[in-house]
């Protein structure tokens, strides 16, 4: 029979050719395989830093090149749900308008507090010739002047449970450990009222009713709290923050919390020596 | 003087500020007026010979303690838990409310008062207080005065020693 393939006779030769078969499709592609590999390897080599320039050049011009679309999706996003938007904003912004406002009233308190030091100085009187020329009536100059201002009380109370610790009083006229117990409990109310990220962790320093105004320095084992009446500058506020500060340094913090609690008549003392 | 803070706590409408009320000025109103916030006043007893003055804080009432301002409690030497006798509503949290309370003050002393006892028979105080899962230490009434006095006796004669 002519053409047919020949099936070899002896073992061997039938055995190669079983094993051409099988493997040199394998072989082949293996080849292929290696060869790819070794092309990719090559070719990350030179991909991979135009990759990262590419990376980096997105990057950096991320609104340039994907600004349109980013503000569309803003826009989009804001037209579905503006609360959401407005919830992650107004945060930030409340602060940073607070931010802002407080350190304008700063700085015009700074500037009020300089121009009435020149004013009353006798470096001054210049300024205070200017200021008559140009109409501005001296009372408006001297209205933020500091006799004006009296301590009425001092009182040393007790963190959380408000007890009185030691007073001063220029009149004696109200129930001091009632004072101390309501002044804790606003504390308490106020400072509990407002938790949200900003109030967090923050303590009421300033009560004012009319022409009063309590301040309120908090320690850790107790606080201080000054009723005063008059105008009272930033400046003023400042000085008697450091006073208070500094009292609660020189007499208060040698004592035990113990000492503190048990030694009213001593402190009364000297609150009055230090503050009348 | 000794002085201590004490809390009135309970659920809302129970009698705290009448109890308060009637133990600082002697008077009762059968108007309900909800406390807001907190209310501090004080009154010097006589314990044991000693006077002891009592800063007595009355708060606003929560069906459950837990959802009172925490730093109220605290500098607490004790605590008045004060539910209405004639609704149970104002008792059923009663065993958690003072599991969480003794939490906060481990060394405080906690009373627990039923209050409007005015309104109830005998009888029917004896069930209300049988039924409940804690003891209950004094039985108020903050209309008629009946015990007002001596719960801040009791309470006064443990926390002068504290
Ligand atoms: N009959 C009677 N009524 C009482 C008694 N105690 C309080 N009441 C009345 O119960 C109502 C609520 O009393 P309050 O003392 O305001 O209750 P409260 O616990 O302070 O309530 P909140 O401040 O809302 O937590 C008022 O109408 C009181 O007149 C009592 O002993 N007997
Ligand atoms: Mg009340």
């Amino acid at each position: 029979m002519n053409g047919q393939h020949q099936i070899p006779q002896d073992e061997d030769t039938q055995l190669q050719v079983i094993k051409n078969i099988l493997l040199t499709g394998t072989n082949k592609d293996l080849g292929e395989i290696k060869d790819i590999l070794a092309k990719k390897d090559q070719l990350s080599h030179h991909i991979d830093p135009v990759l990262e320039d590419k990376i980096l050049y997105i990057k950096e011009n991320f609104d340039k090149i994907f600004g349109n679309e980013v503000d569309m999706l803003v826009d989009k996003r804001l037209a579905e749900s503006p609360e959401q938007l407005l919830a992650i904003i107004s945060p930030m912004l409340g602060r940073l308008i607070k931010k802002y406002i407080a350190h304008q009233f700063q700085m015009l308190r700074e500037n009020i507090d300089q121009n009435i030091k020149q004013a009353t100085s006798s470096q001054g009187v210049m300024g205070r010739i200017k200021a008559q020329l140009f109409g501005i009536k001296s009372s408006d100059i001297i209205l933020s002047n500091v006799d004006a201002i009296v301590i009425k009380e001092i009182y040393v109370i007790k963190r959380h449970s408000g007890l009185v610790m030691g007073s001063y009083s220029i009149d004696n006229t109200i129930d001091r450990d009632m004072i101390g117990g309501m002044l804790t409990a606003i504390k308490a109310f106020v400072e509990d009222a407002i938790t949200d990220e900003e109030g967090k962790g923050e303590e009421l320093e300033m009560i004012q009713y009319g022409n009063y105004k309590i301040f309120i320095q908090n320690f850790y084992n107790y606080y201080i709290a000054v009723v005063m009446s008059g105008t009272i500058s930033s400046a003023h506020r400042n000085d008697l923050s450091d006073k208070m500060i500094s009292f609660a340094e020189r007499e208060l913090s040698t004592l035990s919390p113990k000492e503190i609690a048990t030694n009213d008549d001593m402190i009364s003392h000297k609150l009055k020596e230090y503050f009348s | 003087m000794i002085s201590k803070k004490v809390i009135l706590t309970g659920s809302f409408g129970v009698g705290k500020t009448s109890l308060f009320n009637q133990f600082v000025y002697s008077r009762f109103s059968d108007k309900y007026l909800t406390t807001i916030g907190v209310k501090v006043n004080k009154k010097v007893i006589k314990v044991k010979d000693r006077d002891l003055s009592i800063l007595l804080w009355d708060i606003a009432g929560e069906v459950s303690q837990d959802k009172v301002p925490v730093s109220y409690f605290l500098g607490a030497s004790g605590i008045i838990y004060v539910f209405d006798l004639t609704r149970p509503t104002t008792h059923k949290n009663i065993a958690e409310d003072i599991e969480y309370l003794k939490g906060l003050l481990p060394d405080g002393v906690v009373k627990i008062v039923g209050n409007k006892s005015d309104l109830l028979g005998k009888d029917q105080i004896e069930k209300v207080v049988a039924d409940m899962p804690l003891h209950c230490d004094v039985i108020t009434s903050a209309k008629t005065g009946d015990n007002v006095e001596e719960l801040f006796q009791v309470i006064g004669s443990e926390l002068i020693d504290l």
